[in-house]
């Protein structure tokens, strides 16, 4: 049971992590090429990857308050990025690091003892 | 492991004419653009029903769901509130488990139906 929940976390997660990274090198870093860490913890029945770069502060999560309740039909095309995001994982958060450069904290959720 | 990607196109003109996109390999951030280009050429040519064949498609990042849903937005450029009809469809035929999960993880599955199974049924789908 509790792989099943976790095997579908870890894809989930996987498409976030996939389309952050790809947003950071496209346009955070652009021709330029820079550096990237990605760092993996679990904590208490959630799966949370931090995602560090080095590129210009960019804020992902700084679009108007998501609507997840959108249709397809309206997601923006610019913008479809982050909503694709939101829908696979709970929460995104992301700050400017004291040194520069931006760290996105991504938490996908998998153990049910959490649920009320 | 290949990033390859290939297409190749069928067209089946029953009782609706429906062009078939069999894709293989893998979609990620740059086999994506030449999907959605084909994608573009065949709307643009006027196809209207449109077909994913997914079977062969080994893996698909982030950068194909968006490019999923461009080709949704393309084929529905047409559409008006009243006149929905003159809006296209888009459907996806055997994606794999990851992919189909993926695709109702994001709500795709409201506006494109997922159909698993054969090809003619398939394409049935659309009339």
């Amino acid at each position: 049971m509790a792989l099943g929940l976790e095997a579908a976390a870890i894809q989930d997660m996987r498409l976030a992590v996939d389309e952050a990274v790809t947003n950071i090198i496209l346009h955070g870093y652009g021709n330029d090429g820079g550096q990237l860490s990605i760092e993996v913890s679990e904590d208490r029945g959630a799966l949370i990857v931090r995602v560090r770069d080095n590129a210009p502060s960019f804020d992902p999560t700084g679009a108007p308050p998501p609507n997840l309740a959108v249709p397809l039909k309206e997601w923006p095309i610019g913008g479809a990025g982050i909503f694709l995001m939101r829908k696979a994982v709970d929460e995104i958060a992301h700050r400017v690091m004291p040194s520069g450069g931006n760290e996105l904290t991504l938490v996908k959720k998998y153990a049910a003892h959490d649920n009320h | 492991m290949s990033t390859e990607m290939k297409i190749s196109v069928s067209q089946m003109d029953d009782r609706v004419p429906v062009t078939i996109f069999h894709v293989s390999g893998s979609i990620d951030a740059n086999t994506s653009k030449d999907l959605e280009s084909r994608a573009t050429e065949a709307i643009a040519s006027g196809t209207q029903n449109l077909l994913l064949d997914l079977a062969g498609v080994s893996y698909m990042a982030s950068a194909g769901y968006r490019t999923l849903h461009k080709i949704y937005k393309m084929l529905h450029a047409g559409e008006t509130p009243q006149y929905k009809t003159s809006g296209g469809h888009l459907k996806v035929l055997n994606p794999s488990p990851e992919v189909s999960r993926t695709i109702t993880t994001l709500g795709f599955n409201a506006y494109i139906d997922v159909l698993t199974g054969d090809l003619r049924a398939a394409v049935d789908a659309f009339a």
